[in-house]
């Protein structure tokens, strides 16, 4: 840290009260905006610069006579003139350094909960009783690991996907997947059709609960693409004694669900 | 033009940190930002003929119109593939929920109502385009955002206009 006099500390103290506070803040603003603008100036070169060697100064003037090192006037402290203050310690700096910080956090967690992984509360009784089994006794509600990692790719009939509702663009639905692309399964009400074929792209995603009208699923709005799958569900998390991981190949299957055996057409862009 | 001296090691590290600490943040602000307020989309493809080329443009979108929020008949929206995970559509959204639309050619093919939650979306370019012709109503769920204007080739910039007009404004 370089010497302030007395005057510029107490200036600076009165004008920015955060920065005794934010002495170690990364300056996001002053090291880069030199480079850009006076690239061979830049304060990231100066590994390459010899020791002691000013910015502004290029070469000896042959007038005067080169001093020997031990002559030389010591080493004259930075430019404390009065008006002077070091980037890093103006408001302005610790302003926008702090204020990117905050950005760049708030982009870290939207990047993390849309691309990584979400805990997600399950709001509804479709899936009782594997989830919210005490929907009916308490208003606690089960709180589930969501696995956002390349969401739509490698599904299997029995996970557990959450996906945005075909007909509620803003609401996310968690259902298992009974059925994948190519299957035929038969139909509950109030499906208008008796059997339906899974298109390409698509899955059949139903509730575990038993009883009609209980869930709002594929028998409600057909084959949801797979496109819509925002995440798997992976593990429950709360309540604590129904900790478990949930895994495909447990859920032993549903007797409507005839699987496929061809091979579903791939669709090429040209 | 205050002094640089060579800085001892602890401080060239700092010097890393301080540089790699500004790339992350820079790094997260303008992926924010690309995901969730505007972006640029290369497109492709004839679909969309005349209002955009076979290859080459580049379009700005909006994505705050995201999942159907604030879209009206008549705009371009950049959409999810619904058959294929991971592609993209560019298409105009021609029916909302509720609307009536044909599924054939020139009024031949089936009548269907647009469910709720969905819409209709339809090339400009009809003869050469793959939309909810074949693969049916569009959920709004999948629109990431709207296209607004095209930025690239320099010759074509400007906005992304509009041009659907009620039949009671006259032709």
């Amino acid at each position: 840290m370089r010497a302030f006099t007395k005057d510029q500390a107490l200036a600076a103290f009165l004008i920015n009260p955060m920065l005794p506070l934010l002495k170690t803040t990364t300056c996001i603003g002053y090291r880069p905006c030199i480079a850009l603008v006076r690239p061979f100036q830049s304060p990231y070169l100066s590994i390459f610069r010899a020791p002691n060697r000013t910015l502004s100064t290029t070469r000896p003037s042959p007038s005067k006579p080169r001093l020997p090192p031990s002559s030389q006037p010591p080493k004259t402290p930075p430019d404390t003139s009065p008006n002077f203050k070091h980037p890093r310690s103006r408001p302005i700096t610790t302003i926008f350094s702090g204020l990117t910080t905050f950005l760049s956090i708030i982009a870290l967690l939207t990047l993390t909960k849309t691309h990584v992984f979400e805990l997600k509360t399950v709001s509804g009784a479709s899936m009782h009783p594997f989830l919210n089994a005490d929907y009916h006794s308490s208003l606690q509600r089960d709180i589930v690991w969501v696995n956002k990692w390349r969401a739509g790719e490698n599904i299997k009939r029995g996970m557990v996907v959450a996906f945005y509702s075909p007909n509620h663009p803003n609401v996310v639905a968690v259902k298992r997947v009974v059925a994948v692309e190519g299957d035929v399964v038969v139909t509950k009400a109030p499906y208008p059709f008796e059997r339906e074929e899974v298109p390409v792209g698509h899955v059949w995603v139903e509730g575990d609960v038993e009883g009609r009208g209980k869930s709002f699923d594929s028998n409600y709005y057909g084959p949801v693409s797979k496109s819509l799958i925002e995440g798997k569900v992976t593990h429950v998390v709360w309540p604590a004694d129904k900790r478990c991981r949930i895994r495909p190949e447990n859920w032993k299957g549903s007797p409507r669900v005839l699987e496929g055996r061809r091979q579903v057409e791939k669709i090429e862009f040209y | 033009m205050p002094t640089f001296p060579l800085p001892s090691t602890t401080a060239l590290s700092r010097e890393y940190i301080r540089l790699s600490l500004f790339l992350l943040k820079f790094g997260l602000i303008t992926h924010f930002t690309l995901s969730h307020i505007g972006t640029l989309t290369p497109t492709t493809g004839p679909s969309m003929l005349p209002t955009i080329s076979v290859r080459g443009d580049v379009m700005y979108t909006n994505k705050l119109y995201t999942r159907g929020n604030g879209i009206k008949l008549g705009d371009l929206v950049d959409f999810k593939h619904p058959l294929v995970v991971g592609e993209a559509g560019c298409k105009r959204v021609m029916g909302l929920g509720g609307d009536f639309v044909c599924d054939g050619e020139e009024g031949a093919g089936r009548m269907i109502q647009v469910p709720e939650g969905h819409c209709w979306v339809l090339g400009d370019n009809l003869s050469a385009s793959r939309d909810s012709r074949t693969y049916g109503p569009l959920p709004l769920a999948l629109i990431k955002g709207r296209v607004t204007a095209r930025i690239w080739p320099l010759s074509a910039v400007g906005w992304m206009k509009n041009t659907l007009q009620r039949p009671e404004d006259g032709i």
